[in-house]
């Protein structure tokens, strides 16, 4: 059982609302139905389980949008993204600002697919705003942690210190963090 | 989230077992950091720190 349980769904609902500040798009890479293209000779064992999970809880708040890849029929989005295992969730704000100015973008609320126009970091995620990712179905103890990420993606902060978060900004290399976890 | 040179996953362990074997992974949590430090379990925020600066540090001497 993947999908959200009918009980959990107004807790669900009642903390996306108290606790959602800015728009956060959930970017799902999966092989789709379609294509023999597999990053990596990754399988994807879980993308249909991950995608009807991810549609019941983007259905749960207006400030959470789903948009799916199929990298079977697209595969310069795993490219641009940088995805090398399938499914993949990238959880980032909506709209991540990619101009040079600074201005904050106007929510022009289109659906199309993110611009590959940013700079590509060796090692780091190739679009902006796309580093927080989960590897495989976010269910069972991972669902929190999903919940929790987005909460944090969409108050752009974290719960690190202040001190803590100076030094995390200082950095100036590509740096991988990779957490291997289990649903149970 | 803090820094856009940081690219965190999360990595369900069971459905991709070959990383997991690379990185021997025989408990969870587990966190790898550049392919080159590693922990298990939750570390407090200084010892985060510490792994995160030792991965860097090995860097720049490979």
């Amino acid at each position: 059982m993947t999908t959200i349980a009918e009980k959990d769904r107004p807790t669900v609902r009642d903390l996306l609302v108290r606790e959602l500040v800015d728009e956060v798009e959930l970017l799902l890479f999966t092989r789709g139905r379609s294509a023999e293209f597999v990053p990596g000779g990754q399988q994807d064992l879980t993308g249909e389980e991950t995608r009807e999970l991810l549609e019941e809880l983007t259905s749960l708040s207006d400030d959470l949008h789903l948009t799916a890849f199929d990298v079977g029929a697209d595969p310069d989005a795993a490219t641009r993204y940088n995805v090398v295992a399938l499914p993949t969730v990238i959880i980032r704000r909506r709209n991540t600002p990619v101009d040079s100015t600074g201005s904050t973008q106007v929510d022009s609320s289109t659906e199309t697919a993110p611009s590959s126009s940013a700079p590509t970091l060796p090692g780091a995620a190739a679009e902006p705003g796309a580093n927080v990712r989960f590897l495989g179905l976010p269910g069972g103890y991972e669902f929190s942690t999903l919940i929790a990420d987005i909460v944090d993606v969409s108050k752009g902060r974290t719960d690190f210190s202040d001190a803590a978060r100076e030094v995390i900004r200082a950095i100036e290399t590509p740096v991988h963090v990779q957490v291997f976890v289990t649903p149970t | 989230m803090e820094n856009p040179l940081i690219v965190a996953d999360v990595i369900e362990a069971n459905e991709f077992q070959e990383l997991s074997e690379r990185y021997r992974v025989r408990s969870v949590p587990k966190t790898v950091i550049n392919d080159r430090v590693e922990f298990v379990g939750s570390l407090p925020e200084a010892k985060v720190l510490e792994a995160l600066q030792q991965a860097i540090a090995a860097e720049g001497r490979a």
